[in-house]
């Protein structure tokens, strides 16, 4: 089953780039159909989801047997979530691209062809072909920022790709070393044959590795990518950014660095938390000074990345589920919120801070959404990004109560620069025109994203129930608890 | 013996028959009637050659002179598949230049010689092929008659003769060592001992093929002459003849010169870093897009060289040859595809720059498709064939540890340096440029991009019998 969420969408890609020489509103149906389909096909990944067990092999070819390299597909809840996020945030991200006509064909060839290649890292159980599909990932982010963003899109692009390129391969590097001492690329068997004292260079190894991860995620000092290609990016490209892309980095720190590299990662754990800490606060502080709507949420969106590793690094068990909650809650609001940019450009709105204003008069339901999704990111409870930040929160008072003290200095921050943004632009200013009314095409992923928001906020358990047994394995190979 | 031969003996057959029949025919039905003859020929060859390789096969057609043997194979294939390519490109590109039958005798006569070099197990003989080869192609790169044409031919002239002495110097010193040009009795005669001599020898061996390899620092012609000369020979020159003198460097230093790999390894290490580095930053400011990618193939010859360096190590040395020998055909089939790209984009426009490329996408959609192919390729994308031997390369130096896993760092800052200015070209041809009209693509040309890309993309999504096939390849260089 696994493999049709790649085929589906690659098939779709070219069936859309055809669509798109014949008209240019054909694509964006083939799109809406195979991102619908490919939901589907996701939501049945995500029932069978095994709650017990780390990845289990769904899909074994032999592909390179002379290096060891299989085409292997697995899942397991902590996969499953992420191909269901995957899957629901493409489809959103193609709703918020309805009204693209420059060149849809390609534009949505490349959309999909992205999400082949998500739903490729999120599913393979094989290192090698692990990287191959965050590779190329890479290269539709980069034709999509570069075709079809803001002013300053070459640049933001290019950053993009060479910052998050040098990531890869120095990562690369690391599994080349793990290769050499296990001749297998195989994620099940490394985790096995793997760490402790007998492994060469492992210090070595494990940076190269991270260093993958903190690029595409990122975490400070790596991220000088990231505010650029999230304002440039057309607004339903950065949904896929801030919402999946940067997951891809949080899935490899659990899957790779601490699911293969348990005794490397214990070292380094406080410095990762001291780095994801130096990340939560260095962003918010820059969101504070944003004038732009869209960097304001790169920054917002950074920094609570900082907040799913700091959960990850606490190597606790209630923190660990906190951080893949985390993975999920901040992928729907921060989509949320992008999607409510996209909306307000849509409408005329310039999205600078300082020339807003008053939008809750000019465009309510819009305004109140934009209420919402703010609240729910700055932790409000009762909605899916508290329960997150708080379990990462206990589960790091646990093992570091310092650093955990200080991570709370950082809620009222957030607070503060997501109520001012609100009193500047959505209250006060002038009564100014009605703008349009919200479409049918807009209001659908709106009322699932709140609806999802909102049930993840009021009923966790079934979520955390799920992804409990992967946590529970995660912590326990390093001993933590 | 002669059926062994078969494919050389078509070869050069081919090529005499264009020299007679030069007297019979006009200028330009000549030409088409040479192109089509020769490609045939090459077709031909390159049928023979593929039927014969395989495991296993070795013979020694005349025994310490040549050697048909899973290598010599390997090289055969590579060479004449690109000029297969190049012929069939140039059945286009041949009336722009105003080129007569003789272009055609000319490929013939190279491809020949490098046939004959991939089957030299003595010094002497090897290196008779490889001028046989290397003369045909000056006047090749001199065929443009204007004044950047006449540059890249003098250039490339000069520094040719200047290498083939540096060569053949090392050549006699190797002789007064051992007293006899055949590879094996030179090793047998040196054995592990390094004296001055043999030092002195590795090095003038590694200075003359350098120049021809456009190793740095001796890299300084490839540029002007690969911006000189016609975009088809460029194709031929940076895709088959470097890949020559790489063939030459392979058989002399593993077979004849084991017992010195530590000094040899440590040499070509310092060239691979100087290579791939100064390749890589000069290839960053190029606006001409001829001389961007020449300074890319000298990056690329880089990469090579990485491998040749891990050859002192105690890792697996099959996997490093063979890295080595699957990157030289990738590279081949890629840049050789990307300057025919350039060719191709030539019918219809008339600058060079990479600024002259803007909207290609829209005004020939399958030759910018195809360049954008080969230009991931060579950045090292997956799924294309270039990150598969690149990958290999890494591979090995990663494996073999200690210093060699720096070397395996350099390489991958370097690619992603290199990332940069391929990605700016496919950006150019695909996101900048106003309204264009679509313009005629030739026929030709287009054909051998597109058999170009689908080996690109096959070796890149398939790539278990291609690094099967250079393994055993690179595996039959270490048995005596």
């Amino acid at each position: 089953m696994l493999q049709y969420l790649i085929l589906l969408p690659l098939a779709g890609a070219i069936a859309s780039y055809f669509a798109g020489r014949q008209s240019s509103s054909a694509p964006r149906i083939v799109a809406l159909a195979v991102s619908v389909a490919t939901l589907g096909i996701a939501a049945a990944v995500l029932r069978a989801a095994p709650a017990q067990g780390f990845m289990k092999e769904q899909l074994s070819l032999s592909w390179i047997p002379s290096l060891d390299i299989g085409f292997t597909l697995g899942a397991d809840a902590l996969s499953a979530a992420l191909v269901g996020l995957t899957a629901l945030l493409v489809l959103v991200s193609v709703l918020a691209s309805w009204d693209v006509e420059h060149r849809s064909g390609s534009y949505h060839a490349y959309l999909l062809c992205m999400l082949a290649g998500l739903m490729g890292v999120f599913t393979a159980l094989d290192l090698f072909l692990f990287f191959l599909f965050w590779e190329i990932v890479l290269i539709p982010a980069f034709m999509l920022v570069n075709g079809w963003g803001g002013e300053n899109r070459k640049y933001a692009a290019m950053k993009l790709l060479i910052y998050t390129h040098l990531g890869s391969l120095l990562m690369l590097v690391g599994f080349l070393l793990m290769y050499a001492q296990t001749h297998t690329f195989s994620m099940l068997e490394m985790r096995q044959l793997l760490g402790g004292e007998s492994m060469e260079y492992r210090t070595l190894v494990f940076l190269l590795v991270f260093a993958g991860f903190a690029f595409k995620i990122p975490l400070v000092p790596f991220h000088s990518w990231l505010p650029d290609a999230y304002s440039q990016a057309p607004t339903p490209v950065t949904i896929l950014l801030a919402g999946v892309l940067s997951k891809m980095g949080a899935y490899g720190l659990v899957r790779v660095a601490l699911g293969i590299l348990p005794a490397e990662f214990a070292v380094f754990a406080k410095a990762i938390a001291i780095m994801a800490l130096v990340t939560v606060f260095y962003a918010a502080f820059c969101a504070l000074a944003q004038n732009e709507v869209k960097r304001l949420l790169a920054f917002s969106s950074l920094s609570h990345m900082g907040f799913l590793v700091l959960g990850v690094a606490s190597l606790s068990f209630i923190g660990m589920k906190g951080a893949i909650f985390q993975m999920v809650s901040h992928g729907l609001i921060i989509a949320l919120l992008f999607f409510c940019a996209g909306m307000l450009a849509a409408r005329g709105y310039e999205l600078r801070i300082s020339r807003l204003g008053g939008v809750l008069r000019s465009s309510p339901l819009l305004g109140w959404v934009i209420v919402f999704a703010s609240m729910a990111s700055l932790g409000l409870p009762g909605l899916s990004g508290f329960v997150a930040e708080l379990s990462i929160l206990l589960g790091l008072f646990r093992e570091y109560p310092v650093l955990a003290g200080i991570a709370v200095l950082s809620l009222p921050l957030t607070a503060g620069y997501y109520l001012w943004f609100l009193q500047r632009s959505i209250y006060g200013g002038d009564a100014g025109l009605r703008r349009s009314g919200v479409t049918m095409v807009e209001f659908l992923p709106v009322a699932v994203l709140v609806a999802l928001i909102t049930l993840l906020g009021v009923y966790p358990a079934p979520f955390m129930e799920l992804v409990g047994s992967i946590a529970g394995q995660l912590v326990n190979a390093v001993g933590g608890g | 013996m002669l059926a062994e031969l078969l494919p050389e003996i078509l070869l050069i057959g081919a090529a005499l028959l264009l020299v007679l029949l030069q007297g019979f025919c006009g200028r330009d039905a000549c030409a088409k009637l040479s192109g089509y003859i020769s490609l045939a020929a090459c077709g031909g060859a390159l049928l023979l050659v593929s039927l014969h390789s395989g495991a296993g096969v070795e013979r020694v057609l005349i025994p310490e002179i040549i050697k048909l043997d899973a290598f010599s194979l390997f090289f055969k294939l590579l060479f004449l598949t690109l000029s297969f390519l190049v012929i069939l490109g140039s059945l286009d590109a041949v009336k722009r230049y105003r080129m007569g039958g003789e272009y055609y005798t000319m490929l013939l006569f190279t491809t020949f010689g490098m046939l004959i070099a991939s089957m030299a197990v003595d010094l002497a003989v090897l290196y008779i092929a490889v001028e046989l080869a290397t003369i045909s192609t000056f006047a090749l790169a001199a065929f443009r008659k204007d004044r950047q044409g006449a540059e890249a031919g003098v250039k490339y002239f000069v520094i040719g003769a200047l290498s083939s002495a540096l060569v053949l110097f090392g050549i006699s010193l190797l002789y007064g060592i051992a007293g006899s040009t055949s590879l094996t009795a030179i090793a047998e005669a040196l054995g592990s001992s390094s004296g001055p001599v043999a030092s002195l020898a590795v090095v003038f061996l590694i200075a003359g093929f350098g120049y021809k390899i456009a190793a740095v620092p001796f890299h300084m012609w490839a540029p002007d002459t690969y911006q000189g000369a016609p975009s088809t020979v460029t194709a031929f020159l940076a895709g088959a003849t470097k890949k020559m003198a790489f063939l030459a460097l392979m058989r002399i230093f593993i077979v004849a010169l084991p017992g010195l790999v530590e000094s040899w390894a440590m040499l070509f290490a310092v060239l691979a870093v100087l290579t791939m580095t100064v390749g890589n930053l000069v290839a960053l400011v190029q606006s001409n897009i001829k001389r961007m990618l020449a300074y890319s193939s000298v990056a690329q010859a880089g990469y090579v060289l990485v491998a040749f360096a891990v050859l002192s190590s105690k890792a697996d040395l099959t996997l490093a040859a063979g890295a080595a020998l699957l990157h030289m055909f990738v590279h081949a089939i890629m840049k050789g595809g990307a300057f025919l790209a350039v060719a191709a984009a030539g019918s219809a426009i008339a600058g060079r720059d990479i600024s002259d490329f803007a909207g290609l996408g829209r005004r020939m959609p399958v030759t910018a498709f195809t360049l954008s192919i080969f230009l991931l390729s060579l950045a090292g994308i997956p799924f294309f064939a270039g990150f598969v031997s690149k990958f290999l390369i890494l591979m090995a130096s990663v494996s073999a540890g200690g210093a060699y896993i720096a070397l395996g760092v350099l390489l991958v800052i370097n690619s992603v340096i290199s990332l940069y200015y391929y990605a700016k070209v496919i950006r150019v041809m695909y996101f900048e440029g106003g309204e264009v009209h679509r313009a005629e693509e030739p026929v030709m040309l287009v054909a051998a991009l597109v058999v170009s890309a689908i080996i690109v993309l096959y070796v890149g999504i398939f790539p278990e019998s291609a690094i099967q096939l250079a393994k055993s390849s690179a595996a039959s260089l270490f048995t005596p």
